[in-house]
């Protein structure tokens, strides 16, 4: 493939991002489309876009890129509770609670469960520890679409960077979640296709499947850990920073609060994940085959295993559709988080002005919020800070100090204090800074982080919340939200739900029984 | 209209609003609670205590495409107590 076929399929997912935020700009005439596309959304709208913000740059570059280097199950380890336990903790356990009791924002779950008041300290509380969390993962997925855009068009990442932040403001101006969600739903015809096609054109390229799995074999890469040199420690403190940074994720919460009916959230999950499931295990199978190309130690960088089999191992289609995808994962990732990141900063507004602003201005400051937390997000990003190669490790050990434990631990225990939730999410940026600086600086906290920032973070929680008094009003909210959220109502059972379960489980066994039949384990 | 069931009240952002009390189900959350100790550990345990070739797919492949795809099945049980017992 020529880099200038690669860079016009680029050009086109550019250009039609910003067609689709002015398609269904339309769609916009209240606060609640903006927010959440007037909670009208679909199981197969939630499908897609949680689809679209889990899978992001990691998954098509660094993962691929992983895996012919340490072999293709550590790759697949990473997904080890975030993908499975994060998601039914977001959406079932947390997202489908919130959704029920018809909040519009994470803040307002917090201001209704701990009394309803407009406490400033508690919303400007809530407003840091989003911003906290979800910067950091924004980072990446700007950094990696722009590091894409330049690979691809062999110009200065500076440019990239200010492009994709240019696609992003557009889109999300004029349409604000519709653009999100609506986008999603295209970037899933592409993840499609690549979770199709991309092992059998793999294996076909570099020669069939003898050739293919005897390189994989000859590179020594096949097992548990790999060639990662790591030991499975390693792996369970990933495990568990992804179960915090998935299982508490604002942005794959607010995606909850779209939908129109509640067994979506099931319904949505489930078609989700086999999608996710298959993409994932067949880039990763695809990225250890292509040592039959590339020879184990021939490409030092990691990253450019992608872009190098793009131009030089897969055919033209399938070397955009994957460039494509992978820069559009980044967009559709980075999309969801920068609204979730603005509706955590204009809540603060939107509570604590003594007049409540109209949906007109919070739909107008959510837009300025949205470009500010761009370009800073940017600017952070066109540098080469050491906070760029750390920035998961601290959006998972913030998540599991503050976020996660408060938002977790307070919807299934009435004890809950607001002082301590506000504590701990003061608290949660600071000593997430504090441990991972000390872990690359000192080796602290080794071999990961999140290993102490859990017992930390839902330790402190309980403490504080033992230590502290809720004044009565809180109590009272504490026990509504329990009552309302867990007091279960009759759902319809329909054919399209019986056609789901058996359709995605028959799915799952045909992709279980054909991939441990090509790799010869079965 | 009251119907004799007991109900909450309180003070919300869109005014006063109240909640029939009633007998709460923690399904998911007790199943969800399980199956991580269960399916997680088990799945980090197993990959810990085994042996398997570095030069050619083994147990580990095996294993761990059991847990992701078979993982399909743990959805469907919560879609299917979804269905049955309400949300």
């Amino acid at each position: 493939m020529t880099m200038s076929a690669a860079g016009w399929g680029l050009i086109c997912f550019l250009v039609f991002f910003i067609v689709v935020a002015f398609v269904v700009k339309g769609k916009v005439s209240s606060l609640a489309d903006f927010w959440i596309v007037g909670r009208k959304g679909k199981w197969y709208f939630f499908a897609c876009t949680l689809a679209a913000g889990y899978v992001s740059t990691w998954t098509f570059i660094a993962g691929v890129g992983t895996a012919w280097s340490w072999g293709p199950t550590p790759s697949i380890l990473f997904y080890t509770s975030s993908l499975t336990f994060g998601w039914i903790i977001v959406t079932m356990l947390i997202g489908l609670r919130l959704r029920k009791l018809g909040y519009m924002t994470i803040t307002e779950f917090y201001k209704d469960r701990f009394g309803g008041e407009n406490d400033s300290s508690l919303i400007c509380a809530i407003g840091l520890a989003l911003a906290g969390t979800t910067f950091f993962y924004l980072l990446i997925q700007i950094k990696g679409g722009a590091i894409i855009l330049a690979t691809v068009f062999n110009i200065n990442i500076h440019v990239c960077i200010a492009v994709m932040i240019l696609v992003q403001v557009i889109a999300l101006w004029m349409a604000g979640m519709w653009a999100v969600v609506v986008t999603d739903m295209f970037t899933n015809v592409v993840f499609f296709i690549v979770a199709i096609c991309v092992l059998p054109v793999t294996i076909l390229s570099v020669g069939g499947m003898d050739v293919a799995f005897q390189a994989v074999s000859d590179a020594g890469i096949w097992s548990a850990t790999g060639n990662s040199g790591m030991d499975m420690t390693y792996f369970v403190g990933y495990a568990l920073a992804w179960l915090a940074i998935i299982g508490g994720s604002p942005h794959l919460v607010n995606l909850t609060l779209i939908l129109e009916e509640r067994k979506s959230v099931f319904k949505g999950t489930m078609a989700a994940f086999i999608m996710v499931v298959i993409l994932s295990v067949g880039l990763f199978l695809s990225g250890a085959v292509l040592n039959a190309a590339f020879p184990p130690g021939s490409v030092k960088v990691l990253d450019s295993i992608t872009p190098l089999a793009a131009v030089s191992v897969w055919p033209v289609w399938l070397g955009i559709l994957i460039l494509g995808g992978a820069m559009a994962a980044a967009y559709t990732t980075a999309t969801s988080q920068v609204m979730t990141t603005s509706l955590g900063i204009v809540d603060m507004f939107r509570f604590l002005k003594k007049e409540r602003p109209s949906d007109k201005t919070l739909i107008r400051y959510t837009r300025i919020t949205a470009l500010i937390v761009l370009i800073v997000v940017g600017m952070v990003a066109s540098t080469d800070l050491w906070i760029m190669a750390i920035a998961s490790s601290l959006a998972g050990v913030i998540s599991s100090l503050g976020i996660f434990p408060t938002l977790l631990v307070s919807i299934y225990w009435k004890g809950v204090t607001k002082k301590a939730a506000n504590i701990m999410l003061w608290a949660s940026v600071p000593i997430g800074l504090f441990m991972i600086i000390c872990n690359t600086a000192f080796g602290w906290f080794a071999p990961f982080p999140t290993i102490y920032s859990f017992p930390v973070g839902f330790g402190g929680l309980v403490a504080l919340s033992l230590l502290t008094k809720a004044g009565e009003n809180e109590k009272l909210h504490a026990t509504r939200f329990k009552e309302a959220a867990f007091v279960p109502e009759k759902i319809v059972f329909e054919t399209s739900d019986k056609v789901i379960l058996v359709s995605t489980v028959t799915v799952a066994a045909i992709a279980f029984f054909t991939f441990t039949n090509v790799v010869g384990v079965l | 209209m009251n119907d004799g069931k007991k109900t909450i009240t309180a003070e919300t952002e869109t005014g006063t609003e109240s909640v029939p009390a009633g007998k709460k189900s923690y399904h998911f959350d007790i199943l969800a609670l399980i199956l991580w100790f269960v399916l997680m550990w088990g799945f980090l345990a197993a990959l810990s205590f085994t042996d398997s070739p570095k030069d050619a797919p083994g147990i580990h492949e095996l294993l761990s495409y059991l847990y992701f795809f078979g993982f399909a099945l743990v959805y469907a049980v919560f879609y299917i107590l979804a269905l049955k017992k309400g949300v």
